[in-house]
């Protein structure tokens, strides 16, 4: 863990230079960015620590995880309380610095996005973000894969896979997001003006989109309500709240309610059909008793997709390009 | 005509002392109680049929099985079957949790969990690491978790007990006081409890299918699924069944088993339920028995390992 924070730190000092070297095209001030690194990495981490902590309350109150124990906890922290951490410390610098919320949300799109890409990869040090074992993927004899590999060996090998405590290979689920999060970085950065708030929002979009399908395949410590993972149900409920809030966003002219009703039909559409392939990948439905695990996570990757370009529209119009 | 004598009775001695240094290298060696622990790997030459019988001077385990069984809850045949294993020495009935942690709240593959515990017959527990500490648990001895209260009155489980004789014993709709005044008659015959189970229910109490009450649990004990369920049929005999579920709405509900397991072995003294559905397997050395519908991660194993000393 100790490696792990060091990262961390690093990747937030690196946050910030970022949002130094960014601050012409976001026109954020050199003390607005200072003021916001100094409040936002604390309350990230005290948000991330909180909401782990309140959406595993069942066990925790049992367990002897201390809430303090920053380092040597393992990885107990939640990415979308960071994500509440740092919402907060976006307000707090606005009311500091008088800068607008939506600038510096803004600005703090792309460090976001590189904090994230940090996080997954360091995920490598602590054993975390692992999914299914490779051999069990590819068994001939098993039933998960279309494909038949007896000896995948190829892939049994970082930074693919990782080794666990039983000395199995694993796929590395955090390589994909760690990847998924650099193309995040990519778009934010080659993306032109855009009215304030729109950056932030498209984070946002990209991220719950994505994390749908990657919390499905992660197999290790996560959040499970009953049977739904938090963080996928979270994901789900973000994208629905931010098609809405794109929307309103909207000048009143514009917003078409017939538009807003099909979007909304066809996220639940959308949401509804993982839901399905959940329970199959679980073997309960009869009639997807014959989908593959990979066919099964091709459908599930095309909704997620599929729900991405839903709410992409509806985002272009809340935030238009700015001339320049 | 005396050389020849003389020579046979060389003979005969030479196998005598063989056969003495033989079942000396033989000896079997009680496995220490700690859960890293995990018995000496099977002998290759100890597959009578591979995958089917394997015996050794510890254990004897053999694999039976019903194809195409026609239970009345199922929506067609299904099989059942069940591993009959007799072991030399209490310690040889033994827990292991995935990870090695009831802290680390997370599963794990049984492909990965059978070969690292060198078993003979594996099985799925009860799943109680991920009750979000609800049960009395205790595994290779440690108590876990002492929590049975939480539960309520009408949802009360059964907790199985397994004692350092290898005798298993149900306390029925227990509650935790239920369970601490059982460990103290256990300790009061000179006996200590090594493994505890809270899932349930039982299904047979001395040799009687018991009746199984369909919401008397959250088990969904009224449905046709896959099934495990631990059984002592004799001292240091057991038997494990598993019930296959190919499809959902096949397998057998637990009054189903508890009268087959019955029918089965009249002998039967406690036949115990565990985790079901997805969770169900049985693993004879390297291969698994069963089949189940889901591809889920077990928190924990129950099994047979050999005690023979591996000279």
């Amino acid at each position: 863990m100790d490696s792990f924070a060091l990262v961390m730190t690093g990747a937030a000092v690196l946050a910030l230079v970022l949002m130094l070297l960014q601050k012409k095209k976001t026109g954020i001030r050199t003390g607005t960015a200072f003021i916001f690194g100094a409040i936002a990495f604390p309350l990230c981490v005290l948000a991330g620590r909180a909401a782990f902590f309140l959406c595993s309350f069942d066990w925790i109150k049992n367990s002897e995880l201390s809430f303090w124990d920053f380092i040597s906890s393992g990885y107990s922290y939640m990415l979308y309380g960071a994500v509440l951490g740092g919402f907060a410390a976006v307000f707090l610098t606005a009311k500091i610095t008088g800068q607008s919320f939506g600038k510096i949300a803004d600005a703090a799109a792309a460090p976001a996005a590189l904090l994230i890409i940090a996080g997954r990869f360091a995920e490598y040090l602590i054993g975390a973000g692992y999914g299914t074992g490779v051999k069990t993927w590819f068994d001939p004899e098993g039933e998960w894969s279309m494909i038949a590999w007896e000896e995948p060996d190829a892939i049994c090998r970082f930074p693919f896979a990782v080794k666990n405590y039983y000395g199995a290979w694993r796929f590395s689920i955090n390589l994909w997001e760690g990847l998924a999060a650099v193309v995040f970085l990519i778009v934010l950065l080659r993306m032109r003006k855009r009215k304030t708030g729109g950056a932030c929002t498209l984070l946002l979009l990209m991220y719950a989109s994505c994390q749908i399908i990657f919390e499905s395949m992660r197999k290790d410590e996560v959040i499970i309500w009953s049977f739904v993972k938090a963080n996928q149900l979270i994901s789900a409920i973000l994208v629905l709240g931010i098609l809405i809030f794109c929307w309103l966003k909207q000048p009143k002219e514009e917003r078409n309610v017939k538009e807003l009703c099909i979007r909304t039909v066809l996220l639940l559409l959308f949401a509804g059909i993982i839901m399905l392939l959940e329970f199959a990948l679980d073997q309960k439905i009869n009639f997807l008793l014959w989908m593959r695990v990979d066919l099964n996570y091709l459908v599930m990757a095309a909704c997620c997709i599929g729900m991405l370009l839903t709410v992409l529209p509806q985002w272009r119009k809340a935030w238009p390009k700015e001339e320049v | 005509m005396r050389s020849e004598k003389r020579f046979l009775l060389v003979l005969a001695v030479a196998v005598m002392a063989l056969c003495m240094l033989g079942s000396a290298m033989a000896e079997i060696k009680p496995i220490p109680l700690d859960m890293l622990e995990h018995g000496t790997a099977p002998k290759a030459e100890g597959w009578i049929v591979p995958n089917k019988e394997y015996e050794d001077e510890s254990i004897h385990a053999v694999l039976d099985q019903r194809k195409n069984y026609d239970s009345k809850s199922s929506d067609g045949g299904t099989t059942i079957s069940w591993v009959v294993i007799e072991i030399k020495d209490p310690s040889q009935i033994r827990t292991a949790l995935s990870f090695d942690s009831f802290d680390i709240k997370k599963g794990a593959q049984p492909e990965e969990i059978v070969p690292y515990l060198n078993a003979v017959v594996a099985f799925n527990d009860d799943y109680v690491k991920m009750s979000n500490f609800k049960g009395y648990v205790m595994r290779q001895g440690e108590l876990l978790l002492d929590n049975l209260d939480d539960w309520d009155e009408g949802l009360k489980q059964d907790v199985l007990i397994i004692d350092d004789q290898g005798d298993l014993s149900v306390v029925q709709k227990a509650s935790s006081a239920d369970v601490q005044a059982f460990l103290a008659s256990l300790e009061t015959d000179g006996k200590k409890a090594v493994n505890i189970f809270t899932f349930g229910p039982a299904l047979v109490i001395d040799g009687v299918a018991q009746k199984i009450e369909r919401n008397s649990s959250t088990h969904s004990l009224n449905l046709a699924t896959a099934r495990t369920a631990l059984c002592q049929l004799g001292p240091l005999k057991y038997a494990v069944f598993t019930v296959d579920s190919a499809k959902t709405g096949y397998g057998m509900n637990g009054q189903e088993l508890a009268d087959f397991i019955v029918k089965k072995f009249p002998e039967c003294k406690v036949a115990y339920n565990l985790d079901g559905g997805g969770t169900s397997e049985l693993w004879l050395g390297q291969k698994k028995v069963n089949k189940a519908i889901g591809m889920r991660e077990i928190p924990g194993m129950i099994y047979f390992a050999s005690a023979a000393s591996g000279d």
